[in-house]
């Protein structure tokens, strides 16, 4: 066999072997959402049974899902626009002026535990009676996201060579156009990384939606908690939730991941 | 006139004058005197709350009232009913609480609305509601410092699930006695080795609940006359040696993590031979494959000093705080009557009521499937005898129970003996008495 | 060999050559809106948690002042250094295990790119699955009596584990399960990063006669560097307060041998309800984070 071949043949195996590793709890999930709740957890575990479809029958007609994919839709999308309005110019300043303080200042928020923020906000918000709106929900989890895509944002701009920029701005442009005509572009791939990272985020991320949610705003998350209590554990049907809420990132992902192209950047850089 | 006719008028004359009688003597009871009203519920993910939750539509064509029934999972529930309450918000209407947790706590926060002077006013209350129906038992343990904290909804206890099969299989009975127990389960590892002999919790907050049944059945008490811990004392010294070492010796692997999901899977899928869970977890117990026809239950044998199981209930609440508390009154009485509780028994949710248990479709029900007829029995003997003490009752609770869960895990792993343990924990547990004054 | 000036230290300009003077500098109007967003939403939350942590009381009773009380209590906690502790070992081996072994997939999923697309989405699975499904997933695979890795352990003729069940084992386990579920976080961020790559260094290097090794270690690294600091200070700052597989898992235990700063504070404020200390827990676990963040980031200038 050629070199050429083996190489191939190994870059294989070593994909396949990382497949499997990351994926089999996923199969073995999505497997088990198919299975009644009893057989989840039967042993010896069983690969080959006869599947059922009662847990997602059962799912679609006690929870009301599409109003709740909605809020979480909402939640998780608006919060990451939000995130990408403010995180987006605030990487930019960070790489060109060379400044870490502003990026650090964001991360504090993130670096509190969760459970700091619910009482104080719980009373804020109520206050100016926003709970169980969208705003709320959106502000709060924007400052989640909104670190994330600031740190992921700053590697990127600062990969794109100065010179590029600086000569831009000698040819007259204002630094508002070269960020939006050269600097994004180059950057893309940021963009699209830190767009998902963050709307996944955002859409698992529960803690805030406990008590800043009310009953027309409640996320999908709800549901996954539902199937786990005294009495009321039921394995098939949460796996049959954990399954359902992961659809909705893992096709957002699937859909920008065209923009994370190879070679964007050469072109500029030769001109 | 001739006779019929006027049998025919008197019986018409009478039926009018009684009811008119009637109706000028009794007020009519209005259910839709609230209508149009939006209630906040917030409840915790079990049976109860999912029931109630199922069943609200017909509270709200009863009275016109909506119910936003929100449901979360006991820890979530937990965090957002502190935070709305802390806040004083008047976010919810009713909660459900277990007092025997934090009744104390709640009470000294006043989060609780006294029901006291409602459950008796006629002009607040349905004449057949029949507060007496409610064991007296189990009224007395929502009452917390002289106030009705709320209305219990359900009674629930740690009960044995056995296999009668496998028992016999080995040539044994269902054990008799507590010391009992020990003997079964050696007898069992040599007989079925495959198996758990005898499985109960050890994840540390969740111990308490099992292990206080024990601590009864030996004769012992958390806290001294005097209001200090009593872990050393024999009697509980001799149940935390006896429980630990059951779980040490007979008890699954890695049971120090184990708490009621782990239970019910284990003993379902057919890998232990006897549970000690509560009661709750029967519906999902027998639905596994085979255990409805196999499976007994009973409650934990009798100790030296008898037989006295661990009872709890959750209770609906009404918020202090609360906007709309008559209408919340009135979600209280639906969920608790009478006709409601027999709705909810027929699902397996055991009701704190006495009337229900003799009613005819709940009956026929239990007695359908042996197995059923066995959990109520041993429920009935829980809300007779049961003793409410899950933890010691002190007001910083939950922390206690978390100490002796752990004290009671560092004996399962062998890293202390029960004395070292119960003395430490006895220590620690004073310390939280003195900062809870 | 020489990589691009770019990676130069150099002063940032004082002013951008040849921009028109603007009323309001740019810096401004770039950061500004992101940090007053961040400060008008947190401000508030930490005065009070402040003023919580320092104050003692429970439930309905008055607050009572102690001052730095809580303070001096934590230190003297055993139950503190212990979680201090769980907190840094956890921290170091998943944060080792998911910068080395994203490190490698996202150059795997870089170098297969073509028919990658949808395996690129399905590795995002791990995280794009709700918290709580992910901890009860673990719990029943993990378990030692009908878990299914003890079975295929028990198949291969391995002895079977405790897991999570095992005061020593416990963390370690905690630690794969982080790095199963974050690795394809970090692969995006370096594989993304290895979209952004200049060809110059490559093409340089390659006309230089470097072999495959050479240029990892000599360009690729190097460059990858700041998408690895960035991946590191996420992580860093969620691995520090690690939370939810415990809270569904093992709530700490056996023992206190899983318990992290954050589930002791939460433990503290939501189960027992000491407001206080818990404040004071959560404010310390903060400074614990951002003194590691600095850290980084100090590291991220030294080799900028």
């Amino acid at each position: 066999m050629t070199l050429r071949a083996v190489r191939a043949a190994w870059l294989y195996v070593q994909y396949a072997t990382v497949c499997v590793i990351i994926l089999a709890p996923i199969a073995w999930t999505v497997l088990s959402s198919f299975k009644p709740s009893a057989a989840v957890t039967a042993y010896p575990p069983a690969l080959v049974f006869s599947p059922t479809v009662a847990n997602y029958a059962r799912l679609f007609t006690t929870v009301p899902l599409l109003r709740y994919g909605l809020n979480s839709v909402v939640i998780a999308g608006g919060s990451t626009l939000l995130g990408l309005a403010l995180a987006v110019p605030a990487a930019f300043a960070v790489s060109w002026y060379q400044i870490l303080w502003p990026a650090s200042l964001a991360l504090v928020a993130r670096m509190a535990p969760g459970a700091l923020f619910l009482l104080p906000w719980y009373v804020l918000f109520t206050r100016i009676h926003l709970i169980n709106t969208y705003t709320a929900l959106i502000l709060t989890h924007a400052v989640i996201t909104m670190p994330v895509i600031l740190w992921t944002m700053i590697s990127f701009f600062d990969a794109i060579p100065r010179d590029v920029l600086e000569s831009s701005l000698v040819d007259g442009s204002t630094l508002g156009r070269t960020i939006a005509v050269i600097a994004l572009p180059l950057a893309a791939p940021g963009i699209v990384v830190a767009t998902v990272l963050s709307f996944i985020l955002s859409w698992n991320y529960f803690l805030f939606a406990l008590v800043l949610s009310g009953i027309n705003t409640t996320p999908l998350t709800v549901a996954a908690f539902q199937f786990v209590g005294e009495g009321v554990t039921d394995w098939g049907m949460l796996m049959g939730t954990a399954t359902l809420l992961a659809l909705p990132p893992l096709a957002l992902a699937f859909l920008v991941q065209q923009w994370l192209v190879h070679g964007l950047t050469f072109g500029a850089v030769k001109g | 006139m001739n006779r019929n006719r006027i049998a025919v008028l008197t019986a018409a004359v009478a039926m009018i004058a009684v009811t008119a009688t009637a109706a000028s003597s009794a007020p009519a009871f209005d259910w839709k005197k609230y209508s149009g009203t939006t209630l906040n519920f917030l409840a915790d993910d079990n049976p109860v709350g999912q029931l109630l939750k199922e069943h609200a539509p017909e509270f709200t064509t009863l009275t016109g009232i909506r119910v936003n029934v929100l449901l979360f999972s006991e820890q979530q529930f937990r965090q957002r009913l502190t935070t709305v309450l802390q806040a004083k918000s008047g976010d919810v209407d009713v909660f459900m609480s277990l007092v025997s947790l934090e009744g104390l706590l709640y009470r000294r926060a006043g989060w609780y609305e006294d029901l006291n002077p409602i459950v008796h006013d006629p002009s607040r209350t349905a004449p057949d509601y029949d507060f007496s129906d409610l064991g007296a038992g189990v009224v007395r343990s929502s009452i917390v410092n002289g106030q009705l904290t709320g209305i219990p909804v359900n009674i629930e206890g740690p009960v044995v699930y056995y296999r009668k099969d496998v028992l016999a299989k080995c040539g044994l009975t269902p054990p008799k006695a507590l010391s009992q127990l020990a003997t079964d389960a050696a007898a069992l590892k040599k007989c079925v080795p495959d198996m758990t002999a005898f499985a109960s919790r050890g994840l540390a907050p969740a111990v308490p609940y099992t292990f206080s049944n024990f601590m009864h059945n030996f004769g012992g008490t958390y806290l001294t006359g005097a209001g200090r811990m009593a872990l050393s004392s024999p009697p509980t010294l001799a149940a935390i040696s006896y429980y630990a070492s059951l779980l040490k010796d007979y008890g699954p692997p890695g049971v120090v993590n184990y708490s009621f999901p782990q239970l019910t899977a284990l003993f379902g899928n057919g890998q232990a031979v006897m549970s000690f869970e509560s009661s709750n977890e029967f519906g999902k117990v027998v639905a596994a494959p085979g255990r409805a026809q196999d499976t007994g239950v009973m409650v934990l044998p009798p100790g030296p000093a008898g037989s006295v199981p661990t009872v709890i209930g959750w209770e609906l609440a009404i918020s202090a705080y609360a906007a709309h508390k008559d209408a919340a009154w009135y979600f209280l009485q639906w969920a608790t009557s009478k006709q409601m509780e027999v709705t909810l028994g027929l699902e397996g949710l055991a009701p704190p009521r006495t009337s229900p248990w003799h009613a005819p479709a709940f009956v026929k029900w239990l007695n359908a499937v042996p197995v059923r007829r066995e959990w109520a029995d041993a429920l009935a003997a829980i809300a007779r005898t049961g003793s409410g003490e899950v933890g010691p009752n002190i007001l910083l609770q939950p922390q206690a129970r978390q100490i002796i869960g752990q004290a009671i895990d560092s004996v399962i792993l062998g890293q202390a003996t029960a004395q070292n343990a119960a003395a430490s924990a006895d220590q620690q547990i004073d310390q939280l008495i003195q900062q809870g004054k | 060999m020489t990589v691009s000036h770019r990676f130069d230290v150099r002063p940032a300009p004082a002013a951008v050559r040849g921009a028109p003077r603007r009323g309001v500098p740019p810096a401004v109007w770039l950061l500004g809106p992101a940090l007053a967003f961040v400060i008008v939403l947190t401000v508030f939350p930490f005065l009070y948690a402040i003023y919580l942590s320092l104050n003692r009381f429970v439930f309905g009773g008055t607050p009572t002042f102690v001052g730095l009380g809580n303070y001096a209590a934590m230190l003297r906690d055993p139950l503190f250094w212990t979680g201090l502790r769980v907190t840094l070992v956890l921290y170091v081996l998943a944060l080792a295990a998911q910068l080395a072994l994203g490190l490698y997939v996202g150059m795997l999923l870089h170098r297969a790119l073509r028919a990658a697309r949808f395996l690129r989405t399905i590795l995002l699975a791990p995280f794009a699955m709700p918290s709580v499904a992910v901890g009860m997933m673990w719990l029943i695979l993990l378990d030692p009596s009908f878990g299914s890795v003890n079975y295929l352990l028990h198949l291969a003729g391995l002895p079977k584990s405790l897991f999570l069940a095992s005061p020593s084992l416990v963390v370690p386990t905690l630690a794969a399960i982080d790095t199963w579920q974050w690795t394809p976080f970090v692969a995006l961020i370096v594989l993304g990063g290895l979209q952004s790559l200049p060809a110059d260094p490559y093409e340089a290097a390659v006309v230089d006669g470097a072999s495959p090794a050479q240029l990892f270690r000599f360009i690729t690294l190097p460059l990858l560097r700041p998408s690895l600091l960035a991946a590191a200070i996420l992580r860093s700052v969620d691995l520090l307060r690690f939370f939810d597989t415990v809270y569904i898992t093992t709530q700490g235990g056996p023992g206190n041998a899983s318990t992290t700063l954050n589930i002791y504070a939460y433990q503290q404020g939501f189960q027992f309800f000491e407001l206080g200390y818990a404040s004071a827990l959560m404010l310390v676990l903060l400074l614990a984070v951002f003194a590691v963040v600095t850290g980084l980031t100090t590291l991220r200038r030294a080799i900028a």
